[in-house]
């Protein structure tokens, strides 16, 4: 079992001046920072009301140690179905999911998540 | 007591060669609706559903193996743990293409969640890793007062007079209660070996 470790991010500078944390890790894949998602991937999202839970199964239990809790939202992990672990998401207020696939986060293999 | 086994083998053996007949006559050759790929399963924990507060749930991207048009003629819950119901079902051009973003969770109607239930067509080939497709959404409720709960939906479609239907791993467990922290919501979460707390 690997150990939990802490979100990565780099810093991507856009054509506008604009700056954009780019999640470029694994463990991203556990990311709950309230901040913009990437820019490559801010449109492969999914929308979540205030209150719902979304659990996937994006990862082994090989490779997810832990989660965070921002109080706003709150990543978890937990074995669920099989061989895999389930991934939770509790969306205290309004937020989404995206991931690096444009079909969507349910076919994303790194998701990121974050409050509106 | 030794031609026992091989009589056995040989009725096996018919039955299968009947079996692969039967197929062989019916094999469609003709495109399948499909996920577009490798998708892993979801479940939606929605609260607080009921007959006048709907649930909407999305994300379930469609195309086709192959050139041609299926239409959707049912969605309908998996092997529900009690009673879910689906209101209303249909596709839209999948948003991520076009700058949007696609309906992990909502409430209302479809409609609210920028749907048009007479949209029920795909016919978009698929392409690997493309996103080129359509989003299926679906409005759900449940009897007043119940909780309901299912890990994915059957979605029986046509192309042309061939009858089939694709299962998608995306549940939902929908909840009458106020929070899926409620007692009552929380056993229906356990029922799927699923937990709500941290």
């Amino acid at each position: 079992m690997r150990p939990t470790c802490p979100t990565r991010y780099r810093d991507v500078r856009g054509t506008c001046g604009g700056v954009y944390r780019e999640p470029y890790s694994f463990y991203d894949l556990l990311t709950a920072d309230g901040g913009p998602v990437g820019v490559t991937w801010q449109w492969n999202c999914g929308t979540h009301r205030a209150g719902d839970t979304w659990f996937t199964a994006s990862a082994t239990d090989a490779t997810v140690g832990g989660g965070g809790n921002l109080g706003v939202l709150s990543v978890s992990a937990q074995q669920g179905y099989g061989s895999s672990v389930r991934l939770k998401y509790h969306f205290n207020v309004a937020g989404e999911v995206c991931g690096n696939s444009s079909s969507g986060p349910l076919q994303s293999s790194l998701l990121e998540a974050d409050p509106y | 007591m030794a031609t026992r086994p091989f009589t056995s083998l040989a009725t096996a053996g018919s039955v299968l060669v009947l079996a692969c007949a039967c197929q062989g006559s019916g094999v469609w050759s003709g495109p399948e609706l499909s996920t577009g790929g490798p998708t892993n399963s979801g479940i939606n924990g929605i609260p607080a559903v009921g007959p006048s507060n709907h649930a909407d749930i999305g994300e379930m991207l469609l195309c086709l193996t192959g050139p041609g048009r299926a239409v959707i003629t049912d969605v309908r819950p998996v092997r529900p743990v009690g009673t879910v119901e689906v209101v209303a079902f249909a596709v839209r051009p999948n948003p991520t293409l076009r700058g949007a973003v696609m309906l992990g969770s909502g409430a209302g109607t479809l409609q609210d969640n920028g749907f048009n239930t007479a949209d029920r067509i795909v016919d978009t080939q698929c392409v690997s890793g493309s996103g080129q497709g359509y989003e299926l959404g679906l409005e759900l409720t449940v009897p007043p007062g119940t909780n309901a709960g299912t890990t994915g939906f059957q979605i029986d479609y046509t192309v042309g007079d061939h009858t089939a239907n694709l299962t998608y791993p995306v549940g939902a467990i929908l909840c009458s209660t106020p929070s899926v922290d409620d007692a009552q919501c929380k056993d229906l979460f356990h029922q799927f070996g699923l937990s709500t707390g941290p």
